[in-house]
């Protein structure tokens, strides 16, 4: 019952973090107000429970949502959109930008590590590998790959 | 069992139930769950030939607790050509249901996030959640 409770207010904020009053002004930009959203969002899943998925999952790792917080920080002023944030059984995390099919997933697999995935089968693209989570370049050009040149300007 | 032999393989012809616990793992916009719910080397299942998609909402919505959750289905076939390996063993937490199998992911750590977005992209829709 209690763990049940929990899912639902978890439910809750999710769903406020996903669709935030005028969330339209932050796609394509990166603003202070996305910046509190996105640690909001973590501190969420920073509280997720053993059993979060109801079938063992374990707590999100501290360190990870630290290196997430981190990761974000050094993004402020970049024009990345609001991604997903996704929680994963052995207690990582992951930003996930999903449209049309196309994919790209940054996966904190360490506090130092990040996994990444690009994926657009219609351009047969599909890419992953690691790197180091403070190499912001190589975020900053996975990200503009998600976005294409559309908003890859500052707003 | 994760901690012993394993279990006999689940044929290929076989479809199999995953379940969507959490909104988490639930792309609403393109109706399809997150690569994270397979991002993991070993995961629960249910063989659909053994147990009918209502008792395995009833197993979603009462032993799980999960009355908003959804199940995805896909072929053992199509997972196993990912990497993905299912086996007919007992969940420990449900002892009783005899549908249950592990599936575990073989892939290699630069390979397994495209199998399990292939894998997430694959699935067919059985009950859509509804967080």
């Amino acid at each position: 019952m209690t763990q049940t409770l929990e899912r639902n207010e978890s439910t809750r904020m999710r769903q406020e973090f996903e669709q935030p009053p005028g969330s339209e002004l932050y796609v394509g930009r990166y603003s202070t107000g996305a910046e509190d959203l996105v640690d909001a969002e973590l501190d969420r899943l920073g509280r997720l429970p053993a059993n979060w998925d109801a079938q063992g999952a374990q707590p999100i790792d501290s360190r990870i949502i630290e290196a997430a917080k981190t990761l974000v920080r050094l993004l402020r002023y970049e024009p990345i959109g609001l991604p997903k944030i996704v929680p994963i059984r052995n207690g990582n995390l992951q930003f996930e930008w999903n449209e049309n099919g196309r994919t790209l997933e940054l996966e904190i697999e360490t506090p130092s590590t990040i996994h990444f995935l690009k994926w657009d089968p219609t351009a047969n693209i599909e890419e992953e590998d690691l790197y180091p989570i403070d190499d912001s370049d190589t975020t900053k050009t996975l990200i503009a790959w998600f976005w294409g040149a559309g908003i890859a300007t500052y707003g | 069992m994760a901690n012993g032999p394993l279990g006999p393989t689940v044929a290929d012809h076989e479809k199999l139930y995953r379940f969507i616990t959490t909104p988490d793992w639930w792309v609403a916009d393109e109706k399809r769950p997150s690569s994270a719910a397979f991002a993991h080397p070993l995961y629960s299942v249910n063989i659909a030939s053994l147990i009918t998609l209502e008792d395995s909402l009833d197993q979603l919505h009462e032993d799980l607790g999960c009355p908003n959750g959804g199940i995805v289905s896909f072929q053992c076939g199509h997972a196993r050509t990912l990497g993905f390996d299912a086996r007919h063993e007992r969940d420990e937490q449900f002892p009783d249901n005899e549908a249950h199998a592990h599936v575990y992911c073989h892939a290699e750590r630069n390979q397994r996030k495209k199998k399990a977005r292939a894998l997430a992209g694959a699935c067919q829709r059985e009950i859509d959640p509804s967080f």
